[in-house]
């Protein structure tokens, strides 16, 4: 019965193969929207790992955790020195990475932090960053470069580099009086850690002319942008930076961070945010979930769509083959045979779409990995078929029949008139 | 000889209609009876043809092939009947055009494991049987191979013989299946057919509009004369 729709739907191969692409279309589309979406997911629960609380200035929680993490937005308030002090000696705190963002080079992201970043951040299912060449700072003006940004910009051990003050790509303002260079290269992690430049805080003085612990004189900066470190009051501490952007904390025990939560959001002296980056990036699910099932509800459109370019394929194929029809009933195929025939023929079409689909599916996972990569440090890794992957193509294929059963009914109605003889 | 058809009664009007189309007393074909049945167009050729294939059902009336009531078997057995023991040629579009000519041939086999068991019963294989009807029916090897509709219309009727041929069914139908030939590949094809049938034993009913054919056959039946039908405009009153 396959065989015979198989040589059945190759006498019309013209219109079998637009419907095939259809629904390999529709396939990989619903396919690689859930793909890119979970990947999406995995990518951003990879990206910070074994980090308990991320503090910042007073905003909203998913900004905070988007652009000291992710890099994703810019912040506007600052915190201090001083609540960076205060948070150093709160109990339980096992390490801190202080943060201060705000410029860039070729368009990288530069991260100041200190040597703990490299020491005690983690990502994935909890590594520790590593370096492919060389090592951490060793004075002010050394610089870590991140792996996407080695690559593409050719960043080695060793070599020069300048940092530029402000986030965008080109800067109005070259600090070329403060060359850096290039200490050592880390290993590629798939997270934004590789698109970013990393440079110790008192280099970071060093570019924005603040010599640490000079009395408070605004030396002549009119950078008037949002800035993490503009020298908004010096004070007699010796720090080498007096405001930073987020510090991220490592705790003793994970169940205390509900408490330090609260404690650090009703802390006095300065508005502070605290986020746990779990409970925060669900959070950000839950506001993106509406448009991920909007999303998913145009796919499933698009499926139903290319089912019933298949239905009217099959619909307005029987006319003409209402003759072959009366031919197999005349060599003894009931009715029966011809409703199943009808059927078979939208399985084999549905099967051999999603079969293009699929394979249309890899073939554009392994065109774009590269370019997602390169462009936004999404790293797709080309699994096989998930179980869930199967199910939507087994629905597709269930729709794909009940689809059929119009066309299949119609023409068992059709061969029963018809009998042996076609009144055409 | 044992009865091939045996109509009784028959009554048939279609649906809807006020008048019987058929009306037909008695009709007997004898096993490997070689019968022509003459009628004009629309006199109920076809439909008798459709309730011998036993897709219709009289309303009154019995048809009996191979001493089996049409009526008393379902449409499925029916159609099991059909495929086990009937073999169909009609006018034209015979075949399934992009099935070659002997997948077509193989047709007739699919759907009946009868035929099947009676070719292996002949130690034949199905293929073998089928290529060897093909070229006895004049189709080379060559040509066996080619979609049907690369075919002559000539050679797809050959085809059509040999596919209702295959597995000795009991009676074969043939519908005008000249009427697409001219005069001298009709008379080539009608011997090819008759010489097949009487091989294996298989009762025929030609029917055609065609009365110069009579002589061809053995028994000859004018549709006018057995169907009372038309006679009775009333087809209420009793002829029996």
């Amino acid at each position: 019965m396959f065989k015979l729709a198989l040589y059945s739907l190759l006498n019309r191969r013209s219109s079998a193969i637009l419907t095939v692409f259809a629904i390999a279309l529709s396939v990989l589309l619903l396919l690689g929207v859930e793909r890119v979406r979970e990947q999406v997911r995995a990518n951003f629960a990879n990206t910070v790992s074994g980090t308990d609380i991320i503090v910042g200035a007073r905003t909203g929680q998913v900004q905070l955790l988007l652009s000291s993490v992710f890099h994703i937005g810019s912040m506007t308030n600052t915190l201090s020195w001083n609540s960076y002090e205060y948070l150093q000696e709160l109990p339980q705190v096992r390490w801190h990475i202080p943060l201060a963002l705000g410029d860039s080079v070729g368009g990288a992201p530069v991260v100041a932090t200190t040597n703990d970043f490299f020491e005690h951040f983690q990502y994935g299912s909890r590594q520790p960053l590593e370096f492919a060449t060389g090592e951490h700072f060793s004075g002010p003006t050394d610089v870590v470069v991140g792996a996407l940004v080695a690559s593409q910009q050719g960043h080695e051990v060793g070599a020069g580099i300048t940092i530029a003050h402000g986030a965008g790509g080109i800067s109005f303002s070259q600090h070329d009086t403060h060359d850096f260079q290039v200490r050592g290269v880390l290993k590629a992690t798939g997270t934004p850690v590789d698109k970013a430049v990393y440079i110790p805080l008192e280099g970071l003085a060093l570019v924005h002319d603040e010599v640490t612990g000079t009395p408070a004189t605004d030396s002549g900066h009119d950078h008037d942008h949002d800035h993490a470190h503009d020298n908004e009051h010096m004070d007699e501490h010796s720090s080498p930076t007096q405001t930073l952007s987020a510090v991220l904390l490592g705790l003793e025990s994970k169940p205390y961070a509900i408490r330090m939560q609260r404690q650090i959001n009703t802390y006095t002296m300065e508005p502070l945010t605290a986020i746990m980056p779990g409970m925060t990036l669900q959070q950000l699910w839950q506001t993106l979930s509406v448009f991920e099932q909007a999303l998913f509800v145009i796919t499933i459109l698009v499926v139903i769509t290319g089912l019933l370019g298949m239905l009217t394929t099959l619909l307005a194929s029987l006319r003409e083959r209402r003759r072959e029809m009366a031919v197999l009933r005349a060599v003894g195929a009931g009715p029966g045979t011809i409703f199943t025939l009808l059927v078979s023929e939208a399985v084999l079409l549905t099967l051999l779409g999603c079969v293009a689909g699929v394979v249309g599916l890899y073939a554009a996972q392994l065109i774009a990995a590269p370019l997602l990569a390169e462009q936004l440090g999404l790293s797709l890794s080309v699994t096989g078929l998930q179980a869930n992957e199967w199910a939507l193509l087994g629905l597709v294929l269930i729709a794909g029949i009940l689809v059929s059963l119009f066309p299949a009914w119609r023409a068992y109605k059709l061969s029963l008139a018809d009998g042996l003889t076609v009144k055409l | 000889m044992s009865s091939c058809v045996r109509i009784r009664d028959l009554r048939f009007r279609w649906p809807g209609a006020t008048d019987l189309l058929l009306d037909i007393p008695q009709l007997d074909i004898a096993a490997g009876e070689r019968v022509m049945l003459r009628g004009p167009s629309g006199s109920g050729k076809s439909t008798l043809l459709s309730l011998l294939a036993g897709i219709y059902a009289p309303q009154q009336g019995s048809i009996e092939l191979l001493q089996q009531n049409l009526a008393s078997l379902s449409a499925r057995q029916r159609d099991k009947l059909r495929a086990h023991d009937i073999g169909f040629v009609f006018q034209q579009f015979n075949l399934l055009p992009y099935l070659s000519a002997l997948d077509n041939v193989l047709l007739g086999s699919q759907f009946s494991r009868q035929r099947r068991q009676r070719i292996a019963d002949s130690g034949e294989t199905l293929t073998g049987a089928a290529e060897r009807l093909l070229t006895e029916l004049g189709i080379v090897a060559a040509i066996q191979q080619q979609p049907a509709h690369t075919l002559s219309v000539g050679q797809q009727q050959r085809v059509a013989v040999a596919r209702a041929l295959l597995g000795k069914p009991a009676l074969i139908i043939a519908d005008e299946p000249t009427s697409a030939l001219d005069a001298e590949r009709r008379d080539e094809f009608l011997q090819l057919l008759f010489k097949e049938c009487e091989q294996q034993q298989t009762a025929l009913l030609f029917v055609t509009h065609d009365a110069s054919l009579a002589s061809h056959f053995s028994r000859h039946l004018e549709l006018a004369e057995i169907n009372n039908a038309h006679q009775n405009h009333t087809g209420e009153s009793s002829n029996v």
